[in-house]
């Protein structure tokens, strides 16, 4: 996390008062900059990227499932008509309190000399969780959408597909066992149902 | 400071005394509340006693600490989150956009009652009743 940090996170909910002053006026000006950079990405984004990166309802949201998919369909091909390597998926299921959150994103082609796609950063102290984390049921702390700039680095040198494909798009999310999701992708489909549609006392029944 | 010592404003601390006199600021309201689907915001419904919202975060409904002071109303909505349920973390707000009017609050950290303790900050206050 680059404005949400993990270490911001934990000082906002120190015991002690001045930590606690200091660290809230510190989120205020990363919240700032972070709609800041929202404001200037508002443009290069694709329409349902936009959906996730502006949806204000994430924070406590119970995540229900995380779903790495392998397929084997070609997304899209290039111009040069080389063969694209396998186009993976990543699915995350989670619920509000009112609305189930279905977000499945394209992940980035792997690639040996870039980073992996889909990482899983813990982010512990003294080899455990410490305190406001805790394992157990996962749910949805913070996120921050961006464009990554290694990827679109990379595509303008390897492939020469500058203006030809999707924004190279990173999204992080901070979830409340102390795990960073850090996802690389081209793509994202976002669904948001509200539970009444589902059924209407979902949470006696499902829980 | 001597009662007759020049100050940097050039009053006397005497003066200082008799022209502000000491008004108390209005102490912090609890108010049971509602998310506002809109901006995210939080709207206070109903003035409560402090019992009363004690309660009313044990049966997992929202509330609102209002008050001048950020730090003081911070205070106040970790005491009664602390009270009410098992260890409350503290969340800042995440705002997307300016409009949003998303409060900083408290629950618990396993979530279970449900709700939230909001609190009012320098900057962020709670919206007016639709």
């Amino acid at each position: 996390m680059n404005f949400f940090t993990p270490d911001l996170y934990v000082r906002l909910n120190s015991a002690d008062d001045v930590v606690v002053d200091k660290a809230a006026k510190e989120w205020s000006n990363a919240n700032e900059a972070y709609i800041k950079h929202l404001d200037q990405l508002f443009v290069k984004l694709p329409p349902n990227v936009k959906a996730v990166a502006f949806f204000d309802q994430f924070h406590d949201a119970k995540i229900l499932s995380q779903r790495y998919v392998a397929s084997s369909r070609v997304y899209w091909r290039s111009e040069h008509e080389d063969p694209m390597p396998m186009v993976e998926h990543f699915e995350i299921v989670a619920k509000n309190a009112d609305s189930l959150l279905f977000l499945t994103y394209v992940l980035q082609p792997r690639n040996k000399e870039r980073r992996p796609v889909l990482q899983h950063i813990r982010h512990e102290r003294e080899g455990s969780v410490a305190f406001p984390f805790l394992v157990g049921e996962t749910y949805w702390l913070y996120d921050e959408m961006t464009i990554n700039p290694e990827w679109a680095e990379w595509y303008r040198a390897v492939l020469d597909f500058e203006n030809k494909v999707q924004p190279q798009l990173e999204h992080r999310i901070l979830l409340s066992d102390g795990a960073e999701l850090v996802i690389d992708f081209m793509d994202v489909f976002f669904t948001v149902l509200p539970l009444k549609v589902v059924c209407e006392n979902f949470d006696e029944v499902y829980g | 400071m001597n009662p007759n010592q020049t100050s940097d404003t050039g009053q006397t601390s005497r003066e200082t005394n008799t022209q502000d006199p000491v008004t108390s600021p209005p102490p912090p309201q609890y108010y049971s509340a509602q998310r506002d689907q809109i901006s995210g915001g939080v709207i206070a419904v109903a003035p409560i006693s402090r019992a009363d919202a004690v309660r009313l975060r044990k049966a997992g409904i929202d509330i609102v600490v209002c008050g001048i002071y950020e730090g003081e109303n911070r205070r106040l909505a970790k005491e009664i989150e602390s009270e009410a349920n098992d260890t409350p973390i503290h969340c800042y707000e995440h705002r997307k956009t300016n409009q949003s009017r998303a409060l900083p609050h408290f629950h618990p950290i396993r979530r279970h009652p449900k709700g939230h303790c909001f609190y009012e900050t320098n900057t962020l206050k709670v919206v007016q009743k639709p």
